[in-house]
């Protein structure tokens, strides 16, 4: 039996973020983190709104379905209310880029055009691995089918990683409603962190309000890295 | 004219211990290898030239001199730790970032966690410790407590306090992917984000009804039968009540019928193929109390006072000391075999004495509170039980001892599934084969830490073990019980 906490109101953890936007499954966690991650704000717990938000109307499997969310760590409960940020895009994006690699380096792009913005890494760098992203795109599309067969389904990130398998530098699309974009991140990507949900909500909901003007925004410039030329 | 040959210039060889070179030590002529200058003398002296230098080519694993002369001249001694070998922290990579990527491909290799702890504790990062801390907490199992614990304690100086006792709580079975953690680890690689509280719990579900206490209604249990169907009949398995028997009106079969003496305890056994030899018949084989308290009970007395006023205190004795700190760990200063003559009854209360301390960590290893009691319980023990213990009442378990983290007893898994599953006389339980001394061992242990009681009413009131609860029993075996009482 499931029992709700009092007082709580539903947030979304940086890995139910993630699953949201990265994710390519449509089970009833996926919903429910995307229906969280659209939402302006937190929703309080109570029966009628878990139902709203789980789209089951027995109240024990609806609860159920939040619990194992939470013990997925994909939701977490706040004592008080929390909205989507609403500070300037440029603000937010100061704020929280650089802050999703260990070494600074991040390149937002959006499926088309140049990128949103980036840090660390030169302008020129950013550009042309943005343009990288979009090939790799459309690689990960075409053997599609294969990764199916050798069961890596869900998967399109892709990375340059050591000998250890571990990221040097990665690229992931970012699914929202009805635009995608490209995440680019040099070094370690820091995805559990705080930063990553409050900038996946802000682009989620941004994007209804067209926060970002389709203005690249360049923030600092970080050690240069030689990048290989594109074409 | 003969033709000018060029010789690369010989590379200087890696050096080995005391500053020799593997070319030193090779037998044999030919061109050696210009000579290192001057080579450092130890710290004691010259080398002694009856013993022949090694190299690291030809580590000998059984030369002990050779060993000893490293370890007590050579490594450096940790601040704060006497030298004891178990708090020297590891040296392996130098190279931070390589332990890091190696954890972030989620390794369980505690050397790599433990090194990168160190290394972390070594600069002083604070960030880094809490995040490696962390990850270690998160990846390792629930069976490495020994492990978190020796992390900690590396990592304490770099801690705060919440972020220490945070931990802490957590030393015995780790962190769970859905823990709250405040403040967030930022260099965790690993850490899943979660900073907030639960949404949901988990009720436990209602206890199941014995078969005497539910009200049976035959109307009922006949409309059920018509509609399921009869399952197929179980083996007969009478239901055990807190008193050992059945209930009232049913009669067992004489094959499970309690043994009523000691020579039916040796036949039990042996036919559940243990050692039912070591069961004495004698009438001196009667369990024995304590004359008066042991050193454990003084040892809870100080974990009352800690608790009490968060002050951390140190209880010191002839023979070490124990640290007992607030954020319920205790800090271990005396090696195995002075804590067992330490812990031999009857406890002189002449030579014990408590003091407050700083909290700082010193000594050689950190085990949580219930560790301790189990552990000092069980070894004050000495084949006799707790004085107020009374042998004419039911063992009753209040709550299951998590035993992944604490130290084995013999007959432990034995006894305690015993009593998990109802109350128990001490006979019955030594009727399945289990020493009188090990049992007061056993009995001595869970006393300490609090989970023993002799009211069947509290048997597993405070469990809180999240195994999957037995069903109530088959409703075809309640008929049957109903049916034959009637």
């Amino acid at each position: 039996m499931f029992s709700l906490i009092e007082d709580v109101y539903l947030h979304l953890t940086p890995t139910g973020a993630y699953r949201a936007v990265t994710g390519r499954g449509d089970d009833e966690l996926d919903r429910l983190v995307r229906t969280l991650l659209s939402r302006a704000d937190t929703p309080r717990l109570t029966i009628a709104q878990v139902a709203e938000l789980t789209g089951e109307a027995d109240h024990q499997r609806a609860t159920g379905l939040i619990y194992r969310a939470q013990e997925a760590a994909l939701v977490e409960g706040l004592d008080r209310p929390a909205r989507a940020p609403t500070e300037p895009f440029s603000e937010l994006i100061d704020r929280t880029l650089s802050g999703l690699s260990d070494q600074g380096q991040v390149v937002l792009a959006p499926d088309l055009g140049p990128p949103l913005a980036s840090a660390g890494f030169p302008t020129d760098g950013a550009a042309r691995l943005a343009a990288m992203s979009r090939e790799l795109d459309e690689l990960t599309s075409r053997y599609d089918r294969l990764f199916d067969e050798v069961g890596q389904r869900g998967g399109a990130s892709m990375a340059l990683v050591d000998r250890l398998g571990v990221c040097n530098l990665g690229w992931w699309p970012l699914r929202f409603a009805d635009r995608r974009f490209h995440l680019v991140v040099g070094g370690l990507p820091r995805f559990g962190q705080p930063e990553f949900a409050e900038l996946m909500w802000a682009l989620a909901r941004g994007l209804d309000r067209g926060a970002t003007d389709g203005r690249p925004l360049q923030r600092g410039t970080g050690p240069r890295r030689q990048l290989p030329s594109v074409g | 004219m003969a033709p000018l040959s060029v010789r690369p210039e010989p590379r200087r060889p890696p050096q080995g211990p005391g500053g020799t070179t593997p070319s030193d030590a090779a037998p044999g002529g030919g061109p050696r290898a210009p000579q290192p200058a001057a080579p450092e003398p130890l710290a004691d002296g010259p080398p002694d030239p009856a013993r022949p230098e090694q190299t690291s080519d030809e580590f000998d694993p059984f030369d002990r001199d050779r060993q000893r002369h490293q370890h007590l001249v050579g490594t450096p001694v940790d601040a704060g730790t006497g030298g004891a070998p178990t708090a020297r922290r590891p040296r392996g990579s130098d190279n931070l970032d390589e332990l890091r990527r190696a954890v972030a491909t989620g390794t369980a290799d505690t050397r790599i966690h433990l090194d990168r702890v160190s290394q972390a504790a070594d600069r002083s990062d604070s960030d880094e410790v809490w995040g490696a801390l962390v990850d270690l907490f998160l990846l390792l199992d629930s069976g490495s407590a020994g492990m978190r614990a020796r992390a900690l304690f590396w990592g304490r100086p770099a801690l705060s306090p919440d972020q220490h006792q945070l931990l802490a709580d957590h030393l015995d079975t780790g962190l769970r992917w859905s823990t709250p953690i405040h403040p967030h680890p930022r260099r965790s690689l690993h850490w899943r984000g979660v900073g907030g509280r639960r949404a949901v719990e988990v009720l436990a579900p209602p206890a199941p009804q014995r078969p005497d206490q539910i009200e049976f209604d035959p109307r009922a249990a006949l409309a059920h039968l018509l509609e399921s169907g009869v399952s197929p009949p179980k083996p007969y398995r009478p239901v055990r009540t807190p008193t050992g028997g059945l209930p009232a009106g049913a009669t067992p079969p004489a094959a499970v019928r309690r043994p009523d003496s000691l020579a039916d305890h040796r036949v039990t056994a042996a036919l559940r193929g243990r050692d039912g030899r070591s069961v004495p018949l004698g009438q001196d084989d009667r369990p024995q109390g304590h004359a008066g308290p042991t050193l454990v009970n003084s040892v809870i007395g100080v974990m009352n006072a800690v608790s009490e006023d968060r002050q951390a205190r140190a209880l010191v004795g002839a023979h070490g000391r124990l640290q007992v700190h607030p954020d319920r760990t205790v800090d271990v200063g005396v090696t195995e075999v002075q804590l067992n003559a330490w812990c031999e009854p009857p406890m002189r209360s002449a030579e014990l004495s408590v003091r407050p301390v700083d909290g700082q960590a010193r000594g050689h290893r950190i085990l949580s509170w219930d560790q301790l009691r189990w552990d000092m319980g069980s070894r004050c023990a000495a084949g006799l039980f707790p004085v107020e213990f009374d042998p004419g009442l039911p063992l009753v378990l209040r709550a299951m001892p998590n035993l992944s983290t604490l130290r084995r007893l013999p007959g432990d898994f034995t006894v305690l599934g015993l009593l998990r599953e109802e109350p128990m006389m001490l006979e019955a339980v030594r009727a399945e084969g289990v020493e009188l001394r090990h049992l007061a061992s056993l009995v001595g242990a869970m006393d300490a830490l609090g989970v023993l009681s002799c009211d069947p009413a509290e048997h597993l009131a405070d469990d809180t073990d999240e195994r999957p609860h037995e069903g109530p029993v088959a409703w075809f075996e309640r008929l049957r019980t109903n049916l034959g009482g009637r």
